[in-house]
């Protein structure tokens, strides 16, 4: 299209100085004509630029359709809503649009715009700010209302588990504080126990120390009675040996006999008497241990030698068996009597069976020493009760009592020594095959002690 | 000017003479300017059963598209268009008690800023309006924050989506300064969601900017970011 063409109607002077714009279009759509009011609030061109340029999408659209509808003759003219985009910015304009018919170069479309204070525009975006912000605080305290709602619900429940909580704490502290009292009572109860103990540990000390020294009366007596005992004894022994050397004249045979009863009945008194001694030492813990090495074979030998005659006299054989040579420190004289009192045990009560002694070592330390005798044995029943004082079994029997005499004295000093020294005396039996007394003594007896 | 969800108006009508019996009637209200009236409507409507996200979806939004369509008709003028508009967001003000006492806010939470100014905003309200109903904590900031407040914002809440719209070409430009800005400073990035007429315009332009989704209107981009975020 030529330029000529293309040239506007020119502006009539009132609309170049409207205080709105004022735009000349083409058919086409390409601004023919402007009154310079969109230039300068657009800040672009307008004039030659198609109208559909300048505007936002949504209005181009809208325009289209405004162009496609055009009213009828008479319709009365209704202001089209545009929305013009400037460098930066989107402004709303409303124009009216005047047709001019009788143009011969074809349709001339004016836009002339209907103007407005802009103070509305200002108001509408200050009512729309108001608006909003409104809705945002309302937004925004429904939300935190909520939020506390929740926070108080939150709230009312721990203080509901709180109460909970607290009543269980009380239940709790009601049954401690029962326990409590229950233990009280009990420690009061212990209290009054300890109390009784108390007094009845008084009671029994007191009761101890009456028994020690009744014990030691009785040990003091027999000690004193054994005393004043053997010195007759002696004296009874004296003479029926002068009488039976022939110091007072020679003795018919059958004042002889009688002497030498005599003898005998008093020799027995005289062991007796000193088997009550020892015993009444032993418990008075006036026995005082002298600790040495004793060599144990050697010293059974010596036992066997002072034995010698009473086993001769029996028919009795005496064999030691001893593995190697066995010492342990302790006191000399106890062990003799020890082994002299089981070994004259097995001679007079072996029934002629030989007598054997055994020494080792012992598992555990220390030495082991058996006699066995080949005796008729000790039932199961009488074997507790034969280290008991005075306690001697029948042995009728054996008929002829001569030589197997005892006091019953032997066994329970026997087993008082064993203890004394630090070991044990023991018996296994079996009836018809013989006894075995087995002691043991440790490597070292302790110094020197009591009973 | 017309709001976002104008651009095309579907004119579809489903049956359901209550949901569109409401929308009619509202729509009827807020062309006339009659706040009083619009409320009624929407009451009315609860009182029949509709719900929350009933009155959002099926009565205001398409309200709110059909005013735009008025407009393109040359039926109603911008200041009706910004009266219906205004009578809207009261509309949905109204019914916040409601639904922040039905919320949970235990889900995802979303920070939202328009770059428009205050008449453009309502469309992202809505969306931060449904998901809160979903179940999300949403943080509407509304219109013209300032840049640096949002990005400071963004980095110290560390929400899992930031929504930003725009409706006018011209703040396409504030929107993309966002994007760039919280990309470049936040540790924690966030999923980006940006909505508004010149992203249904050009259906590129989300993705040219650094956005991760974009939805043409506030149902569609509740239902993506959902979708996004399903456990």
């Amino acid at each position: 299209m030529s330029a000529v063409t293309r040239a506007g109607t020119g502006l009539h002077p009132a609309l170049r100085a409207f205080p709105g714009a004022v735009l000349e279009l083409a058919p086409d759509g390409v601004v023919l004509e402007s009154n310079g009011y969109l230039e300068r609030s657009l800040e672009r061109a307008v004039a030659g630029a198609r109208l559909d340029d300048l505007l936002d999408p949504a209005s181009r659209t809208k325009m289209a359709e405004m162009l496609r509808r055009r009213p009828a003759p008479g319709e009365g003219p209704v202001a089209w809503e545009l929305i013009l985009e400037g460098r930066d910015t989107l402004s709303p304009h409303a124009f009216y649009p005047v047709w001019s018919d009788d143009d011969p170069g074809g349709d001339r479309l004016w836009l002339v715009e209907c103007p407005r204070d802009p103070r509305f525009g200002a108001v509408h975006e200050e009512l729309a700010a108001v608006n909003s912000e409104q809705a945002a605080t309302q937004r925004q305290l429904s939300k935190e209302k909520a939020r506390l709602g929740r926070a108080l619900d939150e709230l009312e429940r721990e203080l509901g588990e709180n109460a909970q909580l607290s009543r269980t704490l009380q239940q709790q502290n009601e049954e401690m504080e029962a326990q409590n009292e229950e233990l009280l009572a009990m420690t009061e109860e212990l209290h009054a126990g300890q109390d009784q103990l108390l007094g009845l540990n008084h009671q029994l000390e007191r009761r101890s120390r009456e028994l020690q020294l009744a014990l030691s009366a009785r040990n003091r007596f027999y000690a004193a009675m054994s005393h004043e005992l053997r010195t007759p004894i002696n004296a009874v022994m004296g003479y029926n040996d002068l009488l039976l050397a022939s110091v007072y004249g020679s003795l018919n045979e059958q004042q002889e006999l009688a002497i030498e009863r005599s003898q005998r009945a008093a020799q027995h008194l005289r062991e007796l008497v000193n088997d009550v001694l020892d015993i009444s030492r032993l418990e008075a813990g006036r026995a005082e241990l002298q600790p040495e090495p004793v060599e144990l074979g050697a010293l059974v030998d010596e036992v066997f030698a002072a034995l010698r005659p009473m086993a001769q006299a029996l028919g009795v054989e005496m064999r030691l068996s001893s593995a190697g040579v066995v010492t342990v420190e302790s006191d000399r004289r106890q062990v003799r009597q020890l082994l002299e009192n089981l070994v004259s045990n097995a001679i007079r009560f072996g029934a002629g069976a030989p007598v054997f002694v055994r020494v080792q070592r012992a598992r555990g330390g220390g030495a082991e020493v058996e006699v066995v005798d080949g005796g008729p044995g000790i039932a199961p029943e009488d074997q507790g009760r034969i280290f008991d004082e005075f306690v001697q079994l029948a042995r009728d029997e054996n008929g002829d009592s001569t030589g197997v005499d005892g006091t019953g004295l032997g066994l329970p000093i026997a087993r008082r020594v064993a203890r004394l020294l630090g070991g044990q005396l023991d018996l296994s039996s079996t009836v018809g095959v013989g006894s075995t007394f087995r002691f043991t003594l440790p490597e070292r007896v302790a110094g020197a002690a009591g009973a | 000017m017309a709001p976002a969800e104008a651009a095309v108006p579907t004119g579809e009508r489903r049956a359901a003479p209550v949901r569109d019996d409401a929308a009619n009637r509202f729509l009827d209200a807020i062309v006339a300017g009659n706040r009083r009236r619009a409320f009624e409507v929407a009451d009315q409507a609860q009182a029949a059963g509709m719900d929350m996200r009933g009155l959002y979806l099926q009565v205001f939004q398409p309200a709110l598209r059909e005013i735009g369509r008025l407009w393109q008709q040359n039926r109603i003028t911008v200041a009706d268009e910004h009266l219906a508009t205004a009578i809207t967001q009261a509309a949905m003000a109204r019914l916040y008690e409601g639904l922040f006492a039905s919320a949970t806010g235990q889900g995802p939470l979303l920070i939202a800023a328009c770059a428009d100014s205050e008449r453009h905003e309502v469309g992202l309200r809505m969306v931060c309006d449904i998901l809160e109903m979903e179940g999300w904590d949403t943080v509407f900031l509304g219109a013209a924050v300032p840049l640096a407040d949002l990005v400071r914002m963004v980095c110290e809440r560390k929400p899992q989506v930031v929504a930003l719209s725009a409706s006018l070409a011209p703040n396409v430009g504030r929107v993309e300064a966002a994007i760039r800005a919280i990309r470049e400073q936040c540790p924690d990035q966030p999923v980006i969601a940006v909505g508004g007429r010149p992203f249904s315009a050009d259906p590129e332009l989300a993705a040219r900017m650094g956005a991760d989704l974009t939805a043409s209107d506030a149902a569609e981009a509740a239902e993506r970011l959902k979708e996004r975020f399903a456990a």
